[in-house]
């Protein structure tokens, strides 16, 4: 019998439906485009409508937020990885240590997220007044604060995926090839083995982060504490949406509600709020959408 | 003869690459066909598609040049299937947890095999009447049957499928699959599958096909049943030159019997060859068992290793044996062992420690059975190497050469960069045995060396094992290939392994005897 040709024309046919399906199935990259497109779109309606003042206060606000989300989703990525490995060398050292480290890391976890960003500001509040940092070493300390609080769910996750390997032969099959715990960990369990759940987790930090910031932004900038103002604070959504212009915009949607004739007034006369609050609720939708739909493709 | 009409193309592949291609798959009706073969190649994956059970999911699939569906449809209308029976690989998850195991062994066509028939199927799998009786009344959960146990209750489903096609007037071309049926047994439960599968076979044939890359079957059976050539046949599924494409040949079985009758042990002429290099008393203790070995006149002995001699661990499958190696290996503390390596006392505390600065890759290693497991399936062939050398660097010419003596002159450079998920499962056990002697430890541990090997692979493992002994290494060998390695090492080097209590769960609960001899 003839060796079967791989290329028949029914071949191609069932291919091409198998790559539809493939692009059907990356819904999580249509998401990612659909996000960054919404915040292209919502600039460019802002640039036609909007005063250029108001406009570049959303600009800046935007990009201050996004990098201070961005740089703590990386720091919390670092402090997770050596909180991982030091809960695991703890262990291994015995019981004393392991109980310390657990300790230790509980008292932090105990710790509210929220009420541990409101400490920062109180910190950052506090070096603010006594000394003016410049905007980077602010936004810094902003993201540490927020990495600081976030990272132990990361961490957990590096934990679990060291332990299902060490179930598995091939941890104990590197050992006794002489290879180090500090290799098969780092590299071959969480780097080679682990790189996608991570960045599942990434993602859902990110989210996280951007949430965190906002809201506490937003509490501390409506006045729960009168040393921190828009004067001394680097501009973010969070404090932007507190502002009382973006307030009496929100209010107005409220009112179209109610008077439907002055729906369309909304995206022209109260661009700042409205824009803002779309900026934030439509970044969390797309956010949550990246990542579900990511980890069901990848079958996380 | 064969009939020519069940022999299909078949053509397996994902959008990425082609698993599997094979012009003419397909076995003889009216006998039984053992499939041998290298673990991973497609024994499995080609006879599911074969008998229309395998579920399309991401595959593409062609039979006879169509879409699989008509294959698909063909098959689930024909008494092939509907007659039939596939024993599955891998029994654990086969079993309703809420239904008496007795029920789901008499469910849908099943019930229809009378008690007195279906008990002396049982009873050729449990000789222990009251063992399989028991058996019956309990659910799968709390109680978790052994592998063993729950292969073995499988095969009994089997049986009584084929006792019920037996009582037929007319019969069909139904189709009897055990793939990998003696994969959780033991020599002694394996042969009573094989005994009892003969035996009915020649009360009236039927087709039916076993699915194996356990060689020592050929022994067996030709030890046994003689002038068995009408009833059987032999083949083998083979790698083609070209990447996935696969070639159905007959096996000559009497090559295995001939190789095997081949094999004598070997004996290092270097002047410390017999030197002992490890030493564990009899008697350790772990998780309340207590192990001991005893030679082949049934006294208790410590167990030894020495330069330039190969050592063989025997016990009942279950009894222990890669838990006695993990202990010589420091992967598991017992709570009582005195083991000496290299003539220096292993120390209570801090023997992590020990074992990282001194044995592990040093004096010492060890290959684990499931190369699946032991091997980083997300690292390529050369970082498999990389990893092994402390720079982190690795020659490659010297291990393309190594690689070519392991997997043949054809393999082409790139094959440095092929993931390791991607080696069938007999690449990947070459490569993980490759990773133990690369590393030209005084002592290496084989745990099942032989597993997923074709013949050609397995005689290379031999021949590699003795080029160690005769360099002046110890060998510490545990398998259940009996008939090849009480052929390679010495009755002296053999070591019997009991446990003390709850020793042989899978084996229907006690130790045989083992050093009354197989």
């Amino acid at each position: 019998m003839a060796i079967f040709p791989l290329f028949t024309k029914k071949t191609n046919k069932f291919r091409k439906k198998k790559v539809s399906q493939k692009r059907r199935g990356k819904k999580d990259i249509a998401w990612f485009k659909a996000w960054l497109g919404g915040l292209g779109l919502t600039w460019l309606w802002l640039y036609f409508f909007l005063n250029a003042p108001a406009r570049q206060k959303i600009e800046t606000a935007m990009l201050n937020t996004f990098a201070i989300a961005v740089l703590a989703t990386a720091l919390a990525l670092a402090l997770a990885w050596g909180y991982a490995l030091t809960v695991y060398f703890a262990r291994r050292q015995g019981r004393f240590t392991e109980q310390l480290s657990d300790i230790f890391f509980s008292t932090w976890r105990a710790l509210p997220q929220i009420l541990g960003l409101l400490f920062g500001y109180i910190f950052l509040a506090y070096f603010q007044q006594s000394q003016h940092w410049a905007l980077p070493p602010v936004l810094f300390f902003l993201a540490l604060m927020v990495a600081l609080v976030v990272f132990p769910e990361l961490g957990d996750l590096l934990l679990e995926r060291i332990a299902y390997f060490q179930k598995s032969d091939f941890f104990d099959a590197m050992r006794v090839s002489g290879v180090r715990d500090s290799h098969i960990i780092n590299y071959d369990i969480l780097f080679k083995n682990s790189r996608v759940h991570i960045l599942n987790k990434l993602i859902a930090i990110f989210g996280m982060t951007f949430f965190l910031l906002i809201s506490v932004d937003f509490i501390v900038s409506v006045g729960l504490s009168q040393s921190v103002s828009l004067v001394n604070m680097p501009k973010t959504l969070g404090n932007m949406l507190a502002h009382i212009d973006s307030k009496q915009d929100i209010l107005a949607i409220g009112r179209a509600l109610t008077h439907p004739g002055q729906f369309f007034s909304l995206f022209f006369t109260h661009l700042q709020g409205v824009s803002v609050a779309f900026i934030i609720v439509f970044s969390l939708l797309a956010l949550y959408k990246i990542s579900q739909h990511f980890s069901r493709r990848l079958e996380i | 003869m064969a009939d020519s009409l069940s022999f299909l193309n078949i053509n397996v592949h994902t959008d990425r690459r082609c698993l599997a291609r094979v012009a003419s798959f397909g076995f003889e009706t009216g006998k039984i066909t053992f499939l041998l073969g290298e673990s991973g190649i497609g024994k499995s994956l080609l006879s599911k598609v074969y008998m229309g059970i395998m579920p399309p999911g991401r595959l593409a699939i062609e039979v006879n040049g169509k879409p699989y569906d008509h294959h698909l449809a063909q098959a689930r209308r024909s008494s092939r299937l509907r007659d039939g029976f596939f024993v599955f690989q891998e029994p654990s998850s086969h079993f309703n947890p809420m239904r008496t195991i007795g029920r789901q062994l008499s469910e849908g066509q099943l019930g229809r095999l009378g008690r007195g028939a279906e008990n002396t199927i049982l009873r050729a799998f449990w000789p222990d009447k009251n063992i399989a009786e028991s058996l019956l009344n309990v659910y799968p959960k709390p109680y978790r049957p052994s592998g063993g146990e729950k292969q073995r209750l499988l095969l009994a489903m089997a049986f009584k499928k084929i006792a019920l096609y037996q009582k037929k007037k007319s019969a069909g071309d139904a189709l009897f699959i055990f793939d990998e049926p003696s994969g959780s047994l033991d020599n002694a439960a394996r042969n009573r599958f094989l005994d009892e599968l003969i035996t009915r076979y020649r009360q009236k044939p039927f087709t039916a096909v076993v699915i194996t890359h356990d060689y020592t079957i050929v022994s067996h059976l030709s030890r046994h049943y003689a002038g068995l050539a009408d009833e059987v046949a032999w083949m083998e599924l083979l790698r083609d030159t070209e990447e996935g494409s696969l070639l159905l040949k007959p096996f000559p079985h009497h090559s295995f019997e001939a190789w095997l009758a081949s094999l004598a042990p070997v004996r290092s002429q270097l002047d410390h060859s017999g030197l002992e290099i490890l030493r564990l008393k009899s008697g350790m203790s772990i998780w309340k068992r207590r192990f001991a070995f005893l030679d082949a006149r049934g006294r208790e002995v410590d167990f030894t290793l020495k330069r330039g001699e190969a050592t063989y661990i025997k016990a009942a499958s279950g009894v222990g044996k890669t838990t006695v190696a993990k202990v010589i290996m420091g992967l598991l503390t017992a709570e009582q062992a005195v083991l000496t390596i290299l003539n220096r006392p292993v120390p209570e505390t801090g023997k992590r420690a020990y074992y990282a600065r001194h044995i592990w890759g040093k004096q010492a290693t060890m290959v684990f059975q499931h190369a699946d497991e032991a091997l980083n399936g997300e690292l390529t062939v050369e970082e498999v190497f990389k990893v092994l050398s402390s720079k982190r660097t690795v020659n490659r010419q010297k291990i393309m050469r190594r690689l070519r003596e392991w997997f043949g002159d054809r393999i082409p450079d790139s094959f440095l960069h092929r993931p390791v998920k991607y080696l069938s499962g007999g690449q990947k056990q070459r490569l993980n045995l490759l990773r133990g002697f690369v590393q030209n430890t005084d002592i290496l541990i084989l745990d099942e060396p032989l597993n997923g090997l074709d013949l050609k692979s397995a005689d290379l493992v031999i021949k590699k094992i003795q080029e160690r002994q005769r360099d002046g290494k110890a060998i510490l060998i545990i398998s259940h290939n009996e008939d090849i390695m009480e052929k390679i090492i010495p009755g002296e080097n053999i070591f019997y392994l009991e446990a003390g209590s709850g020793a042989s769960k899978k084996d229907g609960g006690s130790v045989p005897s083992l050093h009354a001899g197989p």
